[in-house]
């Protein structure tokens, strides 16, 4: 109790919480303070003279984009400009909110026009309404350049777009790119390259020495202590142990991940301060920016793709690796995989030489066709690669499937760059290796979360430990704890690889952030719609109304009618009708905030209904005989009733049934309308006395007198026997072979009075024989 | 059983205060309005009934009423039409 307690308040402060961070996430309602008419129009003018500035802004921004209509990065630009531009706008607009408030506030209680008026009210009237349809004008100002701006927006994701399309299939002429020529500008590229460096290496030394020793000092310093602090934080995690000859999967699955994740991303963050801190002290020449950039793009790329491939192959621990290869394969494709990395990115590097030193087209066909080639032919030989051992040790090829794929990648891509598609080549060369970077952690994710829900694996790995400890859970618990965390990791992995995926293909965040956002909040079937975060907000709704029921129903049981001294089948009786009643009463509620439409489901369940009708009349009955039974309780739970037949003791009143255990200790399960419907008998209804009758037999030739006595005194000396009612023995009848007797004797307690009964009778043919009567 | 329901209580409470991004506005006059929404780069038109909440403008728009006011909308936000004016919440 005091647990739940506990945990019940934490619940309400979670949600408190979050509740409360979304309201303050909501725009704050602005004070307005009373401000005059002159500053009014004062800031109406200066609103005026600032739309204006955005005006001529985004004329520039438009000649900048016509110009600029082939280079993708100047397009990005002017569309971040062009973004935040929009945003001014709205903020503008939003600004002058309060103002209006105002203005509306004041022109309502002056009213309308009357006919007697002050003078003074009619111009106060007419100065509000000027400054009104000042404001009016402005927004309308305001808004025709928003819809410009946002125009001018989609104007550049179309061209962007088209130009995408275009690289993509843009063929180029091989033959003019693959002969001497190449090889003399090739050297005069590289004589470039080694002038620009050289040049900006002499300036820096001559004039920004001491900056550039502190900027690189501190950079080493960042990549000291990062290397150093990430193996000493987080080094047990992400170490394969040498020694370790049998390493758990789920353990190996947290290495190949953590020691993916945290080098690179240490990695990241060195190359990041590297570039401000060169940035910030200005270093940097703007050429010399861009190689630099560049490079470490690549760099952290490459990394990635090291590290990913060689804890996912981990060549030389065998024990390690995450799918059973043969070790020489291991090995092999270790190589294959980072030396297409390596070629894809020296590829994109290369081309950003070519940018920054405007070298001639034929260098950049030339070099990416070779590194295209080059690409194409390492993928298929990954394809051809035979990593598994089938059952007799020999060499087993990939899945075909995952074959196939390798196949056509690396056949497209030779393909594409052979025929000239350059543009085509190269794009399907960096997917191959980023999106099959973030492919192959998903699935290292994926087999994690499996990994997790296995049984028992979560209560044996660390972390399942250490909560088991902290919480005191047992191990179903911690199982189903097992089969939630794998849960979220399998949607976590979808909900940060696929955005991944999709942003590097060149789509923007807000495009998806809208569609997961439309998505989930309205799918159309036809006419019928129901939206995602309106089934998840019913289910919770209903989980908390069922929640609070069996609190509440807990606490009524507990507090208030056990205190009370209420009669055991009367609590009963209410906790149940009150568990329905809130089952029911949250199941509404949770229907109506999941948004769900009912009423095109009403014209087929009309037409179902006859029949369901039909089919349900006996449960409808039995459940209202179940209703009936527990308001007007003729019996209660451990009552000894006879109905339909069968006598027992009752052990349950449901819904529908109710339970009887007879004396043989069987369950008779019975429907209640047999309860409303027939004659109950309830031996223990009103209080446990009862009467017991136990016929006698006697010989006719007896004394009928003295029988009757005998008899009387048997069952009065009883203990057992009340003497109020008193007991007493009826003369029934004769036949010519016998008297019948009836010994009718009150007991306190009908329900056992089988050893009363056993008693009586052996008396009875004790005494009989004493006396000398026959039966 | 009750645990694994508790734990999936919770986790749902967590996600589904998810940002629900329109602003809501409700008519509370008797007759119907034609609002003009400018959003993106179109504009269009929204009726609204007597009565009735609708939900518009996920990312910010400016938005006219049929007697002149012009409304700037950015986010979640709630406003009702009285008289014909514009009153946020």
């Amino acid at each position: 109790m005091m647990l739940s307690i506990r945990f019940l308040t934490r619940v309400l402060l979670l949600l408190l919480l979050l509740l409360g961070g979304q309201v303050l996430a909501q725009e704050p309602v602005a004070d307005d303070a009373a401000s005059t008419k002159a500053t009014g129009l004062q800031v109406n003018a200066e609103q005026r003279t600032e739309i204006a500035a955005i005006a001529k802004r985004t004329d520039l921004l438009k000649a900048q984009l016509e110009l600029n209509a082939t280079d993708d990065a100047v397009l990005v630009e002017i569309r971040t400009q062009l973004e935040e531009i929009n945003r001014k706008l709205l903020a503008s607009g939003v600004s002058f909110r309060p103002r209006l408030e105002t203005l509306n506030a004041r022109l309502d209680e002056i009213g309308d026009p009357a006919e007697d008026e002050p003078a003074s009210l009619a111009d106060e009237r007419q100065n509000l309404t000027a400054e009104k349809t000042d404001i009016n004008t402005l927004l309308g100002e305001a808004e025709a350049l928003s819809l410009r701006v946002n125009g001018m927006i989609e104007e550049i994701a179309r061209t962007r777009r088209d130009l995408f399309a275009n690289t993509l299939s843009r063929r180029y002429d091989i033959s003019a790119a693959v002969n001497q020529d190449v090889w003399r500008d090739l050297r005069a590229e590289s004589a470039k390259v080694a002038s620009a460096v050289g040049s900006w290496v002499s300036f820096v030394l001559n004039y920004k020495l001491s900056s550039v020793l502190i900027a690189t000092g501190l950079a080493l310093l960042a990549a000291i202590t990062l290397a150093v602090g990430s193996r000493r934080v987080f080094g047990r995690l992400f170490v394969a142990e040498p020694g370790e000859l049998a390493p758990s999967y789920l353990g190996r699955l947290s290495v190949t991940f953590w020691s993916t994740l945290i080098p690179t991303a240490a990695l990241c963050v060195f190359l990041a301060l590297t570039w401000f801190f060169y940035d910030y002290f200005g270093i940097l020449r703007r050429d010399i920016e861009q190689l630099m950039v560049a490079l470490f793009n690549v760099i952290a790329v490459v990394f990635f793709v090291f590290r990913l491939a060689s804890a996912f192959f981990s060549p030389n621990l065998p024990a390690w690796r995450l799918l059973p290869m043969r070790t020489p394969a291991a090995h092999t494709l270790f190589w294959l995989v980072f030396l297409t990395a390596l070629v894809t990115a020296a590829d994109f590097f290369g081309n950003s030489v070519n940018e920054v030193m405007r070298s001639p087209l034929s260098l950049t066909v030339a070099k990416s066709f070779f590194a295209t080639i080059l690409v194409g032919i390492l993928v298929i030989v990954i394809a051809r690669v035979r990593p598994y051992e089938d059952d007799e040790g020999n060499p087993k090829a990939w899945h075909p499937l995952l074959r196939i794929v390798l196949y056509l990648l690396g056949g497209g891509t030779l393909v594409a760059a052979l025929l000239g598609y350059i543009g085509l080549a190269r794009f399907i060369a960096q997917q191959i290796v980023i999106t099959g970077a973030i492919l192959t952690t998903m699935y290292v994710g994926y087999l994690s979360a499996s990994a997790i829900s296995e049984i028992g694996a979560f209560s044996r790995s660390r972390l399942g430990k250490k909560l088991g400890a902290r919480f005191k859970l047992d191990e179903a618990s911690e199982d189903q704890i097992g089969l939630i965390l794998s849960m979220v990791i399998n949607i976590l992995v979808l909900a940060i690889g696929v955005p991944l995926i999709f942003l590097q293909w060149g789509f923007r965040w807000g495009d998806i952030s809208s569609w997961t956002y439309n998505f989930a909040n309205e799918i159309k079937i036809g006419s019928f719609s129901f939206s995602l975060i309106g089934i998840v907000t019913g289910i919770l709704v209903f989980l908390i109304g069922y929640f609070g029921t069996k609190a509440f129903q807990r606490w009524l049981d507990g507090k208030v009618m056990a205190r009370g001294r209420v009669d055991a089948g009367v609590r009963n009786s209410v906790s149940t009708a009150v568990g329905y009643a809130g089952v029911a009463l949250a199941g509404l509620i949770g229907l109506s905030a999941a948004g769900i439409d009912l009423s095109n489901l009403a014209l087929v369940a009309g037409a179902l209904s006859l029949g369901i009708g039909f089919g349900l009349q006996n449960i409808v009955n039995n459940f209202v005989s179940g209703l009936i039974l527990l308001a007007e309780r003729p019996f209660k739970v451990g009552d000894w009733i006879v109905a339909g037949g069968f006598e027992g003791n009752v052990r349950k009143i449901s819904v529908r049934a109710t339970e009887i255990e007879t004396f043989q200790r069987q369950t008779v399960i019975m429907p209640n309308s047999t309860f409303i419907n027939a004659a109950v008998g309830n031996w223990t209804h009103r209080n446990r006395l009862g009467r017991v009758d136990i016929p006698v037999l006697a010989h006719y030739t007896n004394d009928a007198r003295e029988v009757h006595s005998v008899l009387m005194e048997i069952v009065s000396a009883h203990p057992q026997t009340l003497k109020n009612p008193a007991p007493s023995v009826t003369f029934d009848g004769f036949t010519d072979a016998a008297l019948n007797f009836t010994i009718k004797a009150f007991v306190a307690d009908i329900a056992s009075t089988s050893s009363f009964k056993n008693e009586l009778r052996f008396q009875i043919v004790e005494r009989f024989k004493a006396e000398g009567i026959k039966i | 059983m009750t645990k694994i329901l508790r734990i999936a209580t919770l986790s749902l409470a967590a996600i589904v205060p998810a940002p629900l991004l329109a602003a809501t506005i409700t008519n509370l006059d008797e007759v119907e309005y034609t609002l003009v929404i400018a959003e993106g780069s179109s504009q269009s038109q929204v009726t609204i009934g007597a009565g009735q909440s609708i939900e518009i403008c996920s990312q910010g728009c400016f938005l006219t009423l049929p007697n002149g006011d012009r409304e700037v909308l950015t986010g979640p936000e709630q406003f009702e039409i009285r008289e014909g004016r514009v009153k946020f919440l």
